[in-house]
């Protein structure tokens, strides 16, 4: 028997219509847009790599009652994709009655190369592979979504089966009290049977290879969504050759994110620090698709906190977003600030001045409003701005 | 500020004055009402205020009415150390003019206006000008200290200078304005910092709402997929009950089969009941015709008794009838032979009186001879005739009655007519007819009321008799014509004419004897001869007419003695009764002729002597009255006997008439009966005849028991179909296919109801799906993110406003405190002069005098009089003026007509203040009262207008 290749994409976690709280109305229409617009490039990933076909490992829309216009805009996108497509309903888009699945609207602007796994019936994209959808029917299935295909009888001999499946795997679940977990075990001994070739699972948006069979993976979400996750924007080449000698397995990430979501706390203490924060900021690329959650920690003199407040105004208006991250925003005034007794203030004005150092000195509750008051009576005393 | 010069023309009332102002020490401007004193303080403010084109009509009132000049005013003042010089000109010639020593600049026009305004506002403290400078309408107003900043300047430097006035100050109002950014001056959230809040809340309640939607939907979703489980289960639950059903009917179908057999069974055996009934009911029809013959053959033989047993008793009452008859006859002869015994001895017994009384009488007669001579001639002519007015009377009604009974005869009898046809001889009654003429009959007819005989001897007798009516219609005529005749006899008359004839007669004779009475008893005076003569006449007419007694009628039969003797009566009573039983006859069906023939029974023999009166012989009559009477005695009760004899024999009669008619009556029904029951009897007998010959006895009986055994046969099959059905349980397969049926609806109905509530839900999220409600909801929740931010960072900036806001006053508030205490001290100093050394004042956080104290008595300003309150604002004025007047800023104190409530001895006192203010600054009052200032302020300078 001749050498079989199957070359496909593996994808997953689409989340379209998905809306993040730090993006501001335009920024948030721009990710949105990007999310759709990954599509498009895993279709060209796929024109490129001559896949013989995409899988999509579940939640592809971010909840089924999404906007309509997220529906059309996913299905004009899908458009761009030259090979056939399966779509899988995951946890956030399960087919339970009223599902974005079942709108009419769907059924009337889906291309014909793309369907929807609503079965685990085998699909036959290309000779020799069966695609096998274990698809969620409801948002909170009681048993392991994938169980019946793992258990299912093997393909005919010759033929590879891909399984696509979504769900967290036990052995990276924080809760393995969950009823609705991919069982690693029996996965990783049917794939040993030789009865599944190749595992695409979704839910994990960090792309991930479980196990050491190497045929598990997560393809992890095509543009990132939190600032946590690991590797995500990419999508997975897979390429399974089937010979006499056993098949192998390839997998290959893809790039085709164009939003980067970080995560940086920095410490201050005077104007070097500051100095630093606004280089860093400064440096990083394609501000508009990125955002920072940035935390600052640190004392500042009252001259150099309106330098950090008017750095990150700039800041923001550049970026997709500069989130202030509360857990670790920490920043106070330095009450021997000499800037203070410069201030041409006298009388009850400077005995109030000097109260509200004492406060900021002593660290109390209400320290963080006295140094913001100390910061006003700064400015309109004639401070330096 | 200094004011060293004012001059003012055509400005109110006042067409033109000049007035100069020492530097320092006290200026009083003295003048009468409506001087134009308060002129002066307008003129300077609207000097500074309105430029020379102003329009405003407070500058209107300026202008002097009725005069179209221009109004002037110039002033001359030390403005920041500056010699100013200022005049402006409105309504004509309008003008502005400004020059500034030393150096001479000068402004004219807008500009100089623009920069005088400048000047003031630069130099003068507005708040201290509102302090010192006091139209009297102001007078009694106590300034509040702490609005006046030259009085703060004034106390943070003597209070040790620590604020720099300079740079506090607008700081204050920088704190201030950025807590207004955010605050209202009562401390709510406003503008953005309020918006915000408010944009916070609303999207607070978008989320909420949205989030409301969405778990709706998930409601939904999750109703959706428990309706989905429910219907699978039931639609199971209903195949299976289908099946159910359909088993069960396919059961119920075979019952039902056997049942339709045991109803075709059950029908048959009704008609086979109904043929046995049948047979046995002609059977029973046979039987009853059999027996109707039977008893109409007997009914039949009783009727024809019946009709011979009534036929004999009619012949026994006929003569019964005949025999009643007879014996009426003969006690009506008896008793009239009674009667006539009686009319005998009584007129007997009258004669014998008679001719004893004429004995006696006659010898008392002789005189009355002649008058009894014409009497009797009368009377022998009235004798002539008998027939008097009542006897004509009668005689008529007896003709009449004659006459209605014949009548009555000839129409109620029958008649018969006899016509003798051949040679035999008939007899009529006994009587011959006459033989026919040669073809000539004769007819005779007679009425028959009483038996009649037509007899053909030896061949025939024919009796005819009439009825009950005839013979009583006889009866009465008989009688009627007897009555007749006997009034004729006895009138004497042939008939009713002579009757009539005489009756006239005897009215002419009447009338004569009248006429010879009369003419008697006029010859006749004396009565007591009269009545003699008239009575031996009647007594001799009676003895002269003894022969004729026997024949005088006298009818009155009724008048019978009473005491006739019972035992008398009572045998000839007994007698009748031998004969006649007095009780009536019962008019029964049958019984009265039973009775007759008992009657019958009980007559005597018809050989017996037939009943006859024994009628007394005729006796010889006695010779005495007494013997006469005793014999009359004993006629008269035979009569009465004889009398009720006749009453019972008529009584019998009748009653014996009354059996003999029902009698006959009863046996024209016997006969009638009898004949009838005859006819039934041959026409039962034909009608068994008849049905014998249709259907013979014999084959009735077979066609009964044919009947019976087929019935029998028929009730054997539907006892084994009974029994099947019984087996089957067709009634308790029905009731569990009815059972079943009903679950099987309720099943149906179940599914239908889920799907229908499914069809509803998954509408519901269709619906919601195209809602995109998750996007709204995760759109709401990143604005909300958003507004907290927003929210967020204007609280913190709010807050920190309010914070600095608060930390300052504070602060200030009590340095404030710090600095009143010069002000009080100037303040008490200066009303120790007025009220004595127990003055004292309290001081408020405005630094205004909250409250005096006067001999330890604290009262608050409010409380205090009039005249009190004025010298207190004063005071307040003078401590201001005097914390000021140190510094280059201050002002004159320009009072107009104060102090108007005063007494004279706190004037003394207040002038003594006023002169000591004098000394370090401008001090200007205008009044009108020459007394209140002059004298009392050392040293002022008092200028008249």
């Amino acid at each position: 028997m001749p050498d079989t290749t199957i070359r496909f994409l593996h994808s997953g976690d689409w989340q379209l219509g998905m809306m993040r709280r730090f993006l501001g109305p335009e920024a948030q229409a721009r990710y949105g847009q990007a999310r759709v617009d990954a599509i498009e490039r895993i279709g060209a990933v796929a024109a490129r790599t001559s896949a013989a076909f995409v899988v999509v490992a579940g939640d592809v829309f971010d909840a089924n009652q999404v906007d309509r216009k997220v529906v059309l805009r996913a299905c004009e996108a899908l458009r761009a994709v030259t090979c056939p497509v399966y779509l899988l309903p995951g946890n956030h888009d399960s087919l339970e009655p009223g599902s974005v699945w079942a709108s009419p609207m769907l059924a009337a602007h889906l291309p014909s190369h793309v369907e929807v796994l609503r079965d685990s019936v085998p699909r036959t994209p290309a000779p020799g592979v069966e695609v096998v959808g274990a698809p969620w029917r409801t948002r909170r299935p009681l048993r392991d979504p994938v169980a019946d295909v793992v258990g299912a009888d093997p393909p005919p001999e010759g033929v590879v089966r891909v399984l696509v499946g979504h769900g967290q795997v036990d052995s990276l679940a924080p809760d393995v009290g969950e009823p609705a977990l991919v069982r690693q075990g029996p996965l990783e001994e049917a794939i040993a049977a030789g009865r599944i070739h190749y595992a695409a699972l979704g839910d994990r948006h960090s792309r991930t290879s479980v196990g050491e069979s190497g045929r598990i993976w997560y393809a992890g979400t095509p543009e990132p969504t939190r600032p946590e996750e690991e590797h995500p924007g990419d999508v997975l080449l897979v390429e399974l050759a089937a010979g006499p000698a056993g098949s192998t397995c390839t997998v290959t990430p893809e790039r085709v994110g164009t939003w980067r979501l970080l995560s940086r706390v920095v410490e201050v203490d005077g104007d070097t620090s500051l100095d630093a924060l606004d280089r860093w900021l400064g440096e990083q690329p394609d501000k508009t698709r990125t955002v920072v959650r940035l935390g600052v920690r640190g004392a500042l003199s009252v001259a150099g906190l309106t330098r950090l407040e008017v750095l990150l105004d700039a800041q923001t208006e550049v970026y997709a977003a500069i989130q202030r991250w509360r857990r670790h925003w920490d920043v106070g005034v330095l009450p021997d600030d000499q800037m203070l007794d410069d201030l041409p203030v006298t009388g009850p004005a400077r005995a109030a001045l000097e109260e509200l150092r004492h406060t900021v000195a002593s660290g109390s509750d209400d320290a963080a409003e006295a140094a913001d008051a100390l910061a006003l009576l700064h400015r309109l005393a004639g401070g330096a701005a | 500020m200094r004011l060293h010069r004012l001059t003012l023309r055509d400005f109110r009332g006042v067409a033109a004055r000049d007035l100069d102002f020492d530097e320092a020490g006290v200026t009083v401007v003295l003048g009468d009402n409506e001087t134009g004193k308060s002129s002066i303080l307008e003129a300077l403010s609207l000097l500074f205020e309105l430029p020379d084109d102003s329009k405003a009509g407070k500058l209107k009132a300026v202008q002097p009415a009725g005069r179209d000049v221009s109004s002037e005013v110039a002033a001359e003042l030390t403005l920041g150390g500056q010699r100013v010089h200022y005049r402006k000109r409105w309504f004509r010639q309008r003008l502005t003019e400004l020059r500034v020593d030393p150096g001479g600049h000068t402004w004219t026009g807008r500009e100089a206006h623009d920069e005088a305004a400048r000047l003031f506002a630069a130099h003068v403290d507005q708040s201290l000008w509102a302090a010192l400078v006091v139209g009297q309408e102001h007078a009694l107003a106590v300034p509040a200290a702490g609005s006046v900043a030259a009085v703060l300047t004034a106390l943070d430097e003597s209070a040790g200078g620590e604020v720099d006035h300079g740079a506090a100050v607008p700081l204050v109002a920088a704190v201030e304005r950025e807590y207004q950014r955010y605050f209202t001056r009562t401390g709510r959230p406003s503008g953005d910092y309020a918006e915000a809040i408010h944009a916070l809340d609303q999207e607070r309640a978008r989320v909420e709402e949205a989030r409301a939607r969405l778990a709706e939907v998930e409601q939904d979703v999750a109703s959706a997929e428990r309706l989905t489980r429910d219907r699978a289960t039931m639609s199971a639950r209903s195949r299976e009950q289908e099946a159910r059903v359909a088993k069960l009917a396919d059961r119920r179908q075979a019952a039902d089969k056997l049942v339709g057999q045991v109803e075709r069974l059950r029908r048959d055996a009704e008609f086979a009941a109904a043929q046995v009934e049948s047979a046995r009911a002609d059977a029973e029809r046979r039987t009853a015709l059999v027996d109707e013959v039977k008893e109409r053959d007997r009914a039949s033989t009783e009727a024809e008794e019946v009709r011979l047993r009534t036929t004999a008793a009619l012949r026994g009452a006929e003569q019964e009838w005949e025999r009643a008859t007879a014996a009426l006859r003969v006690a009506r002869d008896d008793q009239a032979a009674r009667r006539a015994e009686v009319r005998r001895l009584d007129a007997h017994l009258s004669r014998l009186r008679d001719r004893a009384d004429l004995a006696d009488v006659r010898k008392r007669l002789a005189a009355v001879e002649e008058a009894r001579e014409q009497e009797r001639r009368a009377a022998a002519a009235l004798e002539r005739t008998n027939v008097d007015d009542a006897a004509l009377e009668a005689a008529e009604a007896a003709h009449v009655d004659v006459l209605a009974a014949r009548a009555a005869l000839a129409a109620g009898a029958p008649t018969m007519v006899v016509r003798r046809l051949g040679d035999a001889d008939v007899e009529l009654s006994g009587i011959p007819l006459e033989e026919a003429d040669e073809g000539v009959t004769v007819d005779r007819e007679v009425t028959v009321d009483r038996d009649t005989t037509v007899r053909v001897p030896d061949v025939v007798e024919v009796t005819v008799r009439p009825g009950t009516g005839a013979t009583e219609l006889a009866a009465t005529t008989a009688s009627a014509e007897d009555v007749e005749r006997r009034l004729l006899a006895e009138l004497g008359q042939a008939d009713i004419g002579a009757v009539r004839q005489a009756a006239r007669a005897r009215v002419e004779a009447e009338r004569a004897l009248t006429i010879a009475r009369d003419d008697l008893a006029r010859r006749l005076e004396g009565r007591t001869f009269a009545d003699l003569i008239a009575a031996r006449d009647q007594l001799l007419a009676r003895v002269t007419d003894d022969d004729h007694l026997d024949d005088v009628a006298d009818d009155s039969a009724d008048d019978l003695p009473d005491n006739v003797p019972d035992d008398l009566v009572g045998s000839r009573v007994e007698e009748a009764a031998t004969l006649f039983d007095a009780e009536p006859l019962p008019a029964r069906e049958f019984s009265v002729v039973k009775e007759a023939l008992r009657v019958k029974e009980h007559l005597p023999a018809e050989e017996s002597p037939p009943v006859k009166a024994s009628l007394p012989a005729e006796q010889p009559l006695p010779t005495t009255q007494e013997s006469t009477r005793e014999a009359l005695a004993h006629a008269q009760a035979e009569d009465v006997a004889a009398a009720k004899l006749l009453a019972r024999a008529e009584a019998a009669g009748a009653g014996v008439r009354t059996a003999f008619e029902i009698a006959r009556d009863e046996a024209t029904e016997a006969r009638v009966r009898s004949e009838q029951a005859t006819e039934r009897r041959t026409d039962a007998l034909a009608t068994l005849d008849r049905a014998r010959a249709q259907q013979g006895d014999e084959l009735l009986a077979a066609a009964m028991s044919k009947a019976a055994e087929e019935a029998a046969a028929i009730a054997a099959d539907l006892a084994e179909a009974e029994d099947a059905v019984a087996r089957s349980g067709v009634g308790e397969l029905g009731e569990r296919l009815a059972e079943a049926t009903t679950l099987r609806a309720q099943l149906a109905e179940q599914v239908e109801h889920l799907q229908d509530e499914l069809s509803r839900v998954e509408g519901a999220l269709e619906r919601a799906g195209a809602q995109g409600l998750a996007t709204a909801a995760e759109k709401a929740r990143a604005e909300l993110a958003h507004a907290e931010e927003h929210h967020s960072t204007l609280e913190r900036r709010a807050l920190a406003a309010a914070r600095l806001r608060e930390t300052l006053e504070r602060h200030r508030a009590e340095a404030r405190l710090r600095y009143a205490a010069p002000l009080r001290d100037r303040i008490e100093a200066l009303g120790r002069v007025v009220h004595g050394p127990s003055f004292g004042v309290g001081l408020g956080a405005d630094l205004e005098v909250e409250a005096r104290t006067v001999d330890g008595i604290r009262l608050p300003v409010s409380s205090l009089s009039t005249g009190a309150r004025e010298q207190l604002a004063t005071l307040v004025r003078l401590a201001i003026a005097g914390l000021t007047a140190t510094d280059g800023s201050g002002v004159p104190v320009v009072l107009d007509d104060a102090l108007g409530w005063s007494d004279p001895g706190r004037l003394q006192a207040m002038g003594a203040l006023l002169a000591r203010a004098g000394a370090t600054g401008q001090v200007i009052l205008l009044t009108s009262a020459p007394d209140r200032y002059v004298g009392t302020v050392p040293g002022a300078r008092v200028v008249r207008i």
